[in-house]
């Protein structure tokens, strides 16, 4: 039985994903959807800031890799656009965040699973960085220095794609 | 992605389209009719399923050979309900096919799936790498509404016993760990307790301390726990103290121990077994045990004694030999030693806190020179001894006799004592720096050799008669056994560094106030010299 269940690839659920979100557009997002016809499991995204806070106006753009297991196992997200946050890495875009490694269920969409990321963007837990110079700004009590720095590169780094 | 938005999904896959969007998007409306083309179409291609199925479920699945039947098939009919939606694969039930698995509503919340679905992912979660495994309890919880759901699966006891051990062993691994640590360091902790014996009491004093630990186990006793049980009630004191002397070293050295050093001979006396032998206090030299046992005591009062006459002019003097340019008024005079005394004293008041902290620093670099390691060892000196004292306190040759050697021995400890207090007072503010912990750890642990050092150059340089002991009867002195030269040794190296150390201090700070800074002639091309 297993083999058989193995055989159904995450293609089906993903259409049926995609399909949702066109009907029930995500606010946290500019668009959601594979990279090309061809290759259903390799998604791109595009995250909008957040108002009023440090983020607002930002554009990120975010990198979808679809295991084979999905959805018994988390997508690998990324930000491609580079973006400051105590818990993504500066340079590689990896994001600390449990509901992509450890608490993941197969309840959550990639639609839902990129509005946690959007959350993560208000809700920064500076006690796990992977950006540990803004995170140390965080634990400082330093918050005009951090929310400038943050303004600072959500504008320069601004993704202006498509 | 620039596709992205408005098209239809079935546009992404170029093969199906044709089917797709009939299926996929209308289908829970149409009803029935389309039974046989469902069939035909599925089963070659997993993702072409079509048509609606609602009407033909039941049948399906009741006939078809793939499908398991159960009781538990929530088959209330659908007669106006949406279609299921499977939370796992998000079809719902218009997309199933013959090959799809029966459906579960495993918890009281509103989430159904197929079987195989719910297995899948089970397995995902239970499988030995996923790293989801870490806090696995076991148990599978709805990810909505968190109750648990419950397979019924085959059990097997050789399988269920494996994982329960594999758990245990999980869990085990944490403290065993810290067992292992704790027992290495016990071990340590007692060959060093060894080790200080035998450098204080010398091999036949010491021997006969340890004499214990060298007993052949008792052949008679078959069990080798009941072996142990009777050495631990034995050799208790030997099993304890031992480990316990150089933790004690160690803590002398820190001013933390202070509140409670002195708290621990009064165990000992509490504990002792013959009391009367070990506290004649009114004879001399007094007993290995009572000596010990007293340290504590005297390196309170010596480092009280220090702590509150030596200390102060300590200060004074490292004051003198800090620049002082930029922290005091004197500064505009332009003079930037301070050789009066008042004026000192007047920084010194001003600035306590900064003071402090200087004189720590400076205290560090002192040290470092001075002699390292052994210079620190003055607080380690007395306590240590302690714990060896409980336990082979009675069999020391301690007996108590004249009194006539009094005098020297009460000094010689009583300065060290202070010693130890000053430094400690100095050390505090440093003790978290490696450096200086570890010369507090390293020091401790030298001192009882230091002091046997210095025990047994006292045997040298003494005269005779003071360091032998008579040769019938009982000794009359202190000096007379190898434990009183350790420990008196012991307390002169602390007294004697800390006197070097203040005169090198008082030394320097003479010395600084003299620094003259020399002309240069150019007529005669060199310095002049007055």
């Amino acid at each position: 039985m297993s083999s058989s269940s193995r055989a159904q690839s995450p293609a089906k659920r993903l259409q049926s994903e995609l399909k949702t979100y066109q009907s029930e557009p995500n606010d946290a997002l500019v668009e959601l959807g594979p990279v090309g016809d061809s290759e259903l499991t390799h998604w791109t995204a595009v995250m909008k800031g957040v108002p009023g806070t440090a983020y607002e106006g930002g554009r990120w753009k975010l990198d979808i890799r679809i295991p084979p297991t999905y959805p018994n196992a988390p997508p690998d997200i990324k930000f491609v656009t580079r973006i400051c946050h105590p818990n993504v890495n500066f340079k590689t875009g990896e994001i600390c965040l449990d509901l992509l490694k450890t608490t993941w269920t197969p309840i959550y969409t990639l639609s839902t699973t990129l509005t946690a990321i959007h959350q993560l963007l208000t809700s920064a837990e500076p006690d796990s960085p992977l950006n540990v110079d803004i995170a140390q700004l965080f634990r400082q009590g330093d918050y005009v220095g951090a929310e400038a720095l943050i303004r600072f590169y959500t504008e320069t780094e601004r993704w202006e794609g498509r | 992605m620039a596709s992205l938005p408005p098209r239809p999904a079935s546009q992404r896959r170029p093969s199906p389209r044709e089917q797709d969007p009939s299926s996929s998007d209308s289908h829970h409306a149409q009803l029935p009719g389309a039974d046989s083309e469902a069939f035909s179409t599925t089963s070659e291609d997993s993702q072409t399923l079509l048509l609606n199925r609602r009407r033909s479920t039941q049948p399906v699945s009741s006939t078809s050979p793939q499908n398991r039947q159960t009781s538990t098939q929530p088959s209330a009919p659908k007669v106006d309900a949406e279609p299921r939606k499977c939370w796992i694969c998000f079809n719902d039930e218009t997309e199933d096919t013959p090959l799809s698995s029966e459906w579960r509503s495993p918890c009281p919340c509103v989430l159904v799936a197929h079987e195989k679905c719910i297995l899948d992912w089970i397995a995902d979660m239970e499988a030995p790498n996923s790293r989801r495994r870490a806090g696995g309890s076991g148990k599978v919880l709805c990810p909505q509404c968190r109750s648990e759901i419950h397979l019924l699966r085959p059990r097997s006891v050789v399988v269920d016993a494996v994982r329960t051990l594999e758990r245990l062993t999980g869990l085990m691994l944490i403290p065993g760990v810290f067992v292992v640590l704790g027992s290495a360091a016990y071990s340590t902790a007692t060959m060093l307790g060894t080790h200080a014996i035998y450098e204080i009491f010398g091999m036949d004093d010491g021997l006969q301390i340890l004499q214990p630990l060298y007993d052949p186990p008792d052949a008679t006793e078959a069990s080798p726990v009941i072996r142990l049980l009777n050495h631990l009630r034995q050799h208790w004191r030997l099993d304890i103290g031992l480990p316990l002397i150089p933790s004690i070293l160690i803590a002398s050295r820190i001013t933390i121990a202070d509140s409670f050093l002195p708290i621990v001979p009064m165990i000992f006396f509490a504990s002792s077994s013959s009391p009367d032998e070990m506290l004649n206090v009114g004879h001399w030299p007094p007993s290995a045990a009572l000596t010990v046992a007293l340290l504590p005591y005297i390196r309170a009062g010596y480092n009280a004694y220090y702590e509150r006459f030596w200390l102060p002019r300590e200060q004074r003097w490292l004051k003198e030999i800090q620049p002082r340019a930029g922290d005091t008024p004197e500064e505009g005079q332009g003079d930037n030693e301070v050789h009066n005394p008042q004026h000192i004293h007047e920084i010194f008041e001003d600035e306590n806190g900064v003071m402090d902290i200087e004189v720590d620093l400076d205290f560090e670099v002192f040290r470092d020179w001075n002699d390292g390691g052994p210079a620190d060892n003055h607080n380690a000196a007395e306590p240590p001894p302690v714990p060896i004292a409980r336990g082979p306190a009675p069999p020391l040759n301690a007996p108590p006799l004249g009194a006539n050697d009094a005098a020297p021995a009460p000094n010689v400890p009583a300065q060290p004592r202070n010693r130890n207090n000053r430094r400690m007072g100095m050390e505090r503010g440093l003790n978290f720096n490696t450096t200086s912990l570890a010369d507090t750890v390293l020091g401790a642990l030298l001192f009882p050799s230091i002091a046997a050092a210095v025990g047994e150059a006292l045997r040298l340089a003494l005269p005779r008669s003071w360091v032998t002991s008579p040769v019938s009867g009982k000794p009359t002195g202190l000096l007379q056994a190898r434990w009183g030269r350790s420990i008196v040794g012991g307390c002169l190296f602390v007294g004697i560094k800390d006197a070097v150390m203040l005169y090198v201090r008082w030394k320097m700070a003479q010395n600084h106030r003299k620094r003259r800074v020399l002309d240069y002639d150019k007529v005669k091309k060199r310095v002049i010299r007055p």
